[in-house]
């Protein structure tokens, strides 16, 4: 190794020298306010951790967490409600049909009514034959009455026709539906479990009066699909229909600030936002399903961007290189050192 | 003293790279780290916050229509109230003159495996008209609780039948016996 450079370096005075000299010195000074700053702005940002803890402790307080108890007490309960609504059925609507067609020769001494066959079976007497015919027709030309089966009719002595018949209706005929539910006047908290629905105008219906009559609506409203299509790879979320949540985790580097979701629901529900419009998934966004029979129900969908993945290999050649370097400098700075040592020793010799 | 500038420089140089291994890189790695954390427990503060004030809002907008949840409230109550249903078919039994000649409870059990809602089915024997059974059935739909008729079955008593025999009765002077399975819920 040639350290003649180094000799008429030192010897002889170049202005370069000097320059890099200063430079490395500012580099130096520049490093020390570098590690300062970052000291210091560290310890700005641990205290602002420190606030946001006791400012997240104050959030959710016990007053807070009994209104949230008591909202999904009430939402389960308002969802229990509206589904039982849904699905009432009235006798009283039979009652209605019969009085409405039966006619004034026919005569029933007994009736049974079963709800769940939607069947009625009816035992009676008639006139003649041509007024049990007459009846039967009349039944049969209603729509709600799927099949008539005469089981039985006799002519007794006073001339009058007994007969048996057994009628399947259908179900619509028992149905109450409720008024239509709205989600948008309906509170509505969404983190797992979502969505509540009272009626449209906030009124539970109690009364009879409250209950439109009318045909059997879907009150299905599930989201069984929920996907993301990007650069022509199909990203599926994974749907918990127990907490309504719907979780997808995108690769990393997508922008989750602009994404359409292909929804797919339950028959005949609708969901806003509407599927194939672009939402702001940097937050968890709430999709609302409304069912056919406009009861509603949120979910939450959150979008997680996986970590970019880590290339060992290149971290570990920087580490090699810099290990290197430092052992190159180290090497050099002790070889100057004792070159310098034994030159000085050389000269007090003399 | 004059210092010996290339071997001032080595040395810099030196301390630059202790000074960038030491105290520089690890105070960046420690910024990077807290304002990680900083953004993650802030976007924690703001989703917790946001939620919370929903939850207040939807708190709110309850507590201003309660009267329409004391009617949920009425139509799934938290207990079964078996004795009041009891007394309840009773007294419209009564208003409507029926005679409710047995009364017992024939079912009360959950919904589904997984619902929370228990069903609790009446068999009802009664003795009366037609316009009556109206008149109950009727004040049964009307009631608080959601009732719900599970099967009826109606048959004229002897007394009209053997009028029957003869010449129909008017509706409204037939007695029958009905034999009702009513359908309600709680929790």
């Amino acid at each position: 190794m040639n350290f003649g450079i180094i000799y008429k370096l030192r010897d002889k005075r170049n202005w370069w020298v000097d320059v890099v000299f200063y430079f490395v010195i500012s580099l130096l000074v520049a490093l020390v306010i570098c590690a300062f700053i970052f000291s210091i702005k560290t310890s700005f940002q641990e205290k602002a951790i420190k606030d946001f803890n006791k400012k997240l402790a104050e959030v959710g307080n016990e007053q807070q967490k009994e209104a949230e108890k008591q909202v999904f007490t009430y939402q389960k309960k308002i969802n229990d409600f509206a589904q039982l609504l849904g699905n009432h059925k009235s006798a009283l609507n039979i009652f209605s049909f019969f009085e409405q067609y039966t006619l004034p020769n026919v005569w029933f001494s007994k009736f049974g009514m079963d709800e769940k066959q939607s069947e009625v079976m009816l035992s009676g007497e008639s006139e003649d034959m041509k007024s049990l015919s007459k009846q039967i027709s009349a039944f049969e030309a209603q729509d709600s009455v799927k099949k008539i089966d005469l089981l039985n009719s006799s002519v007794s002595s006073s001339g009058r026709v007994n007969f048996n018949l057994n009628l399947s209706l259908d179900p619509k005929l028992f149905a109450f539906v409720p008024k239509p539910l709205t989600p948008a006047e309906t509170p509505a908290v969404t983190e797992g479990p979502a969505t509540v629905t009272p009626s449209e105008n906030g009124e539970i219906p109690a009364e009879n009066g409250g209950q439109n009559q009318g045909a059997t609506k879907s009150n299905k409203k599930y989201i069984t699909s929920f996907d993301f299509s990007l650069d022509g790879q199909e990203i599926a979320g994974s749907i918990d229909q127990t907490k309504y949540t719907v979780l997808v985790e995108v690769p990393s580097g997508t922008d989750v600030g602009n994404l359409s979701p292909a929804i797919t629901l339950s028959p005949n529900a609708e969901v806003e936002p509407a599927s194939l419009v672009s939402q702001d998934f940097t937050k968890p966004v709430v999709y609302t399903v409304t069912a056919e029979d406009l009861s509603a129900q949120g979910y939450t969908v959150t979008v997680i961007v996986a970590e970019p993945p880590v290339v060992k290999s290149s971290s570990s050649k920087a580490g090699i290189i810099a290990a290197v370097i430092f052992i190159l400098i180290i090497a050099g700075g002790a070889a100057g050192v004792w070159f310098f040592w034994k030159k000085k020793k050389k000269e007090t010799e003399y | 003293m004059e210092v010996d500038r290339p071997i001032a420089i080595a040395f810099s140089l030196f301390l630059t790279l202790i000074i960038v291994i030491f105290f520089v890189a690890p105070r960046y790695n420690d910024f990077k780290d807290s304002q990680l954390r900083l953004g993650k427990i802030e976007a924690e503060y703001n989703s917790k916050n946001d939620y919370y004030t929903k939850v207040d809002k939807a708190f709110r907008d309850l507590q201003a229509k309660s009267d329409a949840l004391t009617k949920v409230d009425n139509a799934l109550p938290e207990k079964p109230s078996i004795a009041d249903l009891i007394y309840f078919f009773q007294k419209k039994g009564e208003e409507n003159g029926l005679v409710v000649k047995d009364l017992f409870l024939s079912k009360f059990s959950a919904q589904t495996q997984d619902s929370k809602i228990k069903e609790i089915v009446f068999s009802l024997d009664l003795l009366g008209s037609y316009a009556s059974l109206k008149g109950f059935l009727s004040n049964l739909e009307s009631s608080a609780r959601i009732f719900e008729e599970n099967s009826i079955s109606l048959n004229l008593t002897l007394q009209g039948g053997a009028k029957a025999k003869s010449q129909p009765t008017p509706l409204e002077e037939q007695t029958y016996t009905f034999k009702l399975e009513v359908k309600t819920h709680s929790y």
